[in-house]
């Protein structure tokens, strides 16, 4: 009795393994004939999606595209490769992580990167309005916060922190998300927080910002999309999203649509237009330029995250590059 | 060829007495067939996860033969002095044993000493049981947001998060051993007019020491979850730190490792629990089996 009970417990365990580890990870559900459904990970209202979506421009490419939310850029390239998603929504240095890791995947569509002078800066180091932090070098042992270790905005402000002598490894980053960051500043919890200024809140107020990091750190893909070399390689779909999403791209700097674009995008997240209006924002960029992309992976080198320089060729294919 | 103790845990065969070959010989053997028996169906599983994993290729769950590698790489190192350990166990699991030390034994201390008060004063049980009940009922790791707001991105947050956790199986299985003593035995104590602390040491704490044992057993393994649930958030050192930090790297050997590392820790805890319990409550253990006997 006792080794049936066991025989039967292996075999349910050896085909739960078997699921585990045997899934497809081509990903990707798009076929011939008809509009190709692709699945898309969003963090909540890209405004680009928002446009595109609104102005059928998906459609017009021949997707019919279903959006599906994720934390963060390592569970988008996990949803990717596992087939739960199509497209994933990484910033650069997450996608050239993935990749120098030998995960098999491409960025098929560039999405933002950051503005750099003379634009207004669209991010910032934020201390509490009284704090006696002035300069990068006054937060040489303190604690910053971030969205996440390792992230995009943990390397910007590492190297801006790094470009003005302070060693970032005297600094500790912690991860906490965006909604608490103010709070944690303004309660002492941390120094500093590193976060865009559209990310603020209602208590944006009681904070302000000493230097932009992004400024500082030269051209960076704060937003990419990537998907499975296999799904590249298996249907067009891919080629036709990035043509989608340039296309979009296109209308949104048209100044004439900037208006309507805000009012769609505060549909879906909520905020006031004449807010949104206010906000400085991340330039937009469909195209993806490889020099920006080894400029990062070199940025990578320097504070250790990855051993050397990858070839970086592989990970973008033509259609995608500027 | 094995033997059951009182608690059904199979225990190794006696070894004979005099020392000879085939005596050696014939102990080996039998302490392989011990372990073969426990150890197979893990033997089974961990083979059988290292074909999968080989044959799948998945970057997200490696072969169990590159976990290995990559837990003596990441935590073992060959310094004597450092027992062995590398820098990385020095530098994350160190502050997270310590913090799991700390909250534990705060949480021993209030839930035994609280759950005797309340098991004894029967009008300050009565008061504070629907307190109790509100308290287990909510999950604690809903609390890590409020506990940065009160004690800052500390090891005091994760100190008292696994402190309020294990609190309460010890506090509720100390005051039901409290409450649940034998009728019989707290009656003869009376007749006897025990003075109130030998009625403590000599009734109650032994009384209800199986039940309190039992509290602080559960509650390890749930300060080792909630350590390194504590640590995936707002923390700067620590295993779930380690976790997170390998998960953004894409370095999933060394996170297959450091979960492989907790589940040791796991076993390794429970083990050293399992020997104190053994000594502590050996009396229980001797009685049961004279009132077996009896039957």
């Amino acid at each position: 009795m006792r080794t049936r009970r066991m025989g039967a417990l292996t075999a349910l365990v050896t085909v739960l393994l078997s699921t585990a580890c045997g899934g497809d990870d081509s990903g990707g559900t798009a076929s011939g004939g008809g509009p190709a459904k692709v699945s898309v990970t969003t963090f909540g209202c890209e405004i680009w999606n928002t446009w595109a979506t609104a102005k059928g421009l998906f459609a017009k490419h021949g997707l019919e595209v279903e959006f599906v939310k994720s934390t963060g850029g390592s569970s988008a390239i996990a949803a990717v490769l596992s087939g739960a998603a199509d497209f994933g929504y990484v910033n650069g240095f997450t996608a050239i992580n993935a990749y120098n890791t030998g995960f098999p995947i491409q960025m098929v569509s560039g999405a933002n990167v950051n503005a750099l002078p003379p634009a207004e800066p669209a991010q910032g180091v934020f201390v509490a309005k009284d704090s006696p932090i002035k300069s990068a070098g006054d937060l040489a042992g303190k604690k910053i916060a971030v969205n996440e270790i390792n992230g995009i905005n943990q390397i910007a402000t590492s190297s801006w922190l790094s470009a003005n002598g302070v060693d970032p490894a005297s600094v500790s980053f912690v991860a906490l998300p965006y909604a608490e960051q103010v709070t944690a500043v303004v309660n002492g919890n941390v120094a500093a927080a590193q976060m865009g200024h559209q990310l603020l809140g209602a208590r944006g107020s009681e904070v302000h910002s000493i230097a932009d990091p992004f400024a500082a750190a030269g051209r960076l893909y704060i937003a990419t999309y990537v998907t499975s070399k296999d799904f590249v390689a298996k249907s067009d779909a891919a080629k036709k999203f990035h043509e989608a999403i340039k296309e979009t791209m296109a209308q949104l700097g048209d100044p004439a649509n900037t208006k309507e674009s805000f009012t769609l995008l505060s549909d879906c997240n909520k905020v006031p237009v004449e807010t949104l209006e206010k906000q400085p924002q991340n330039a937009l960029a469909p195209d993806v330029e490889m020099a920006t992309l080894n400029d990062m992976a070199k940025k990578m080198v320097d504070l250790k995250l990855i051993p050397k320089q990858p070839d970086l060729e592989p990970l973008v294919p033509d259609f995608a590059r500027s | 060829m094995s033997a059951a103790n009182g608690t059904g845990a199979v225990t190794p065969p006696a070894a004979p007495s005099g020392v000879s070959v085939a005596g050696v010989a014939g102990r080996v053997l039998r302490g392989l067939a011990w372990a073969g028996q426990r150890l197979w169906l893990l033997a089974a599983l961990l083979v059988l996860w290292e074909v999968l994993a080989r044959q799948a290729g998945s970057l997200f769950i490696p072969p169990f033969s590159t976990i290995v590698t990559a837990f003596a790489d990441t935590w073992l190192s060959d310094r004597l002095v450092a027992l062995f350990l590398s820098d990385q166990f020095l530098a994350d699991v160190l502050p997270s044993l310590a913090r799991l030390g700390a909250g534990y034994g705060m949480a021993t201390v209030i839930g035994v000493c609280g759950g005797i008060v309340l098991g004894v004063w029967r009008q300050a049980g009565a008061f504070f049981n629907p307190l109790i009940r509100l308290g287990m009922a909510v999950p604690v790791t809903m609390l890590l947001p409020v506990a940065i707001v009160i004690f800052g991105i500390t090891s005091g947050m994760n100190i008292f998060l696994i402190a309020l956790g294990c609190l309460w199986p010890i506090l509720v299985n100390t005051y039901d051993g409290i409450r649940g003593l034998d009728t019989t035995m707290t009656t003869a104590a009376r007749s006897l007019r025990l003075s109130p602390r030998r009625h403590f040491l000599s009734v109650l704490l032994p009384g209800a020491s199986p039940s309190i044992v039992a509290g602080m057993r559960i509650s390890v393994g749930i300060g080792l979850v909630l350590m390194v649930i504590s640590e995936l958030f707002a923390a700067t050192a620590g295993l779930g730190f380690f976790i997170v930090n390998q998960q953004k790297l894409f370095r999933f050997p060394e996170l297959w490792s450091a979960i492989l590392l907790v589940a040791l820790l796991g076993i390794l805890l429970n083990g050293i629990f399992e020997l104190a319990e053994r000594s502590v409550l050996r009396w229980h253990r001797a009685a049961k089996a004279g009132a077996g006997d009896r039957r």
